[in-house]
C-alpha cells in the first residue's frame, strides 16, 4: 500500500475519529481508503476520459472482416434495417 | 442526383447481409467511398445509428453483452458511417414561436417540424428527418433524392416529395436510376 498525506478539516478529522470510536473502522486510514474506494465505485463517470481513450484504441485496433462479421452477427435477423430503424422512430413496435 | 439525402437505414442495409436492399446499399457506399456521389442527413441519423446498434448489440449478447466491447463497436460504426463523407444537418439557432397564447423558443428544426406536421402526419422523428431534408434542399439544389428503404416514406412518396422537393427513391431504385451497377 502506499502512504497518502492528507490534510481535512477539524471537523473532518473529529468525525472520523468517531467512526472509528464507534468501531465502524478499524481507524482512520481505513475509513478514509473504503470511503475513497466506494466513492470511485459509484462514479466511474469521473473516470469517463480514460476509459474513452481505451474503448477508442479498442475500436481502432477492429479489423474490416472483424467489423462486418461482428454486425452481421449483430444485425441479422427478420426485421429489416428499415424496420430496425423504425422501432427507434416509436414505429413497428 | 448524384447528391443525395440518405436516410439512417441505408447505411445499416449495408451492414445487415440479410437485409433486402443489402447489396444496393453496398454499391451505394462503396460510390460515396469513391467519391462518385455525395450524401446528407440530418445528425439525428448518428444518434439512431449509436441507439440500433447499442439496443441490438445489448440483445443479441454478443461476447456477453460486455459494455466496454458495445462502446467500441459502437464507435466504430459512427466512424465508418462518417468515413462516407456525408455531410450531417445540424439546423443550428432557437426560433422562436408565437401564435395566438402559445409563446415558446425551441430549436429550429423543432420549429420547422411543427410546421411540417400540419402538413403531413409522420411520426416525430420521421418529422425531423423530413424537415433536415427540406432544409438541406434548400440549401443545395443539387440535392436530387431521399433515398430510403422505410415502407412509409415509400408508400407515401408522392406526398412526401411534394413537401421535400425531391423524389422519393428505394436504394434500389437510386442506384437503377444512376445506372450504377452491382
Amino acid at each position: 500500500m502506499e502512504i497518502l498525506n492528507i490534510k481535512v478539516e477539524k471537523e473532518t478529522k473529529e468525525r472520523l475519529e468517531r467512526l472509528v470510536k464507534s468501531k465502524a473502522y478499524k481507524n482512520k486510514s481505513e475509513a478514509v481508503r473504503r470511503m475513497l474506494d466506494e466513492h470511485f465505485r459509484e462514479h466511474p463517470e469521473l473516470f469517463a476520459s480514460d476509459q474513452l481513450v481505451d474503448i477508442l484504441t479498442e475500436a481502432d485496433k477492429m479489423s474490416d472482416i472483424e467489423y462486418y462479421r461482428l454486425a452481421a452477427e449483430i444485425f441479422k435477423g427478420s426485421r429489416t434495417a428499415a424496420e430496425l430503424v423504425a422501432e427507434g422512430r416509436d414505429r413497428y413496435q | 442526383m448524384r447528391q443525395f439525402y440518405m436516410d439512417t437505414n441505408v447505411f445499416i442495409s449495408r451492414i445487415k447481409p440479410d437485409d433486402p436492399y443489402h447489396s444496393e446499399a453496398k454499391v451505394i457506399t462503396k460510390s460515396l467511398e469513391n467519391d462518385e456521389v455525395h450524401a446528407e442527413t440530418s445528425v439525428l441519423s448518428l444518434l439512431e445509428m449509436a441507439s440500433v446498434t447499442s439496443r441490438l448489440y445489448k440483445a443479441r449478447r454478443i461476447r456477453g453483452g460486455a459494455d466496454r466491447e458495445r462502446m467500441a463497436f459502437i464507435i466504430e460504426t459512427l466512424k465508418r458511417f462518417a468515413a462516407l463523407g456525408i455531410r450531417f444537418i445540424h439546423v443550428s439557432g432557437d426560433s422562436p414561436i408565437a401564435v395566438r397564447n402559445i409563446h415558446a423558443t425551441m430549436p429550429s428544426i423543432f420549429n420547422e417540424a411543427i410546421i411540417l406536421s400540419l402538413q403531413t402526419t409522420l411520426r416525430t422523428f420521421d418529422l425531423i428527418h423530413l424537415a433536415a431534408a427540406k432544409y438541406a434542399k434548400q440549401t443545395n439544389h443539387e440535392l436530387g433524392a431521399f433515398v430510403t428503404g422505410d415502407r412509409e416514406f415509400l408508400s407515401r412518396k408522392d406526398e412526401l416529395s411534394k413537401i421535400m422537393e425531391m423524389p422519393i427513391l428505394s436504394p434500389k431504385e437510386y442506384m437503377e436510376g444512376l445506372g450504377l451497377r452491382k
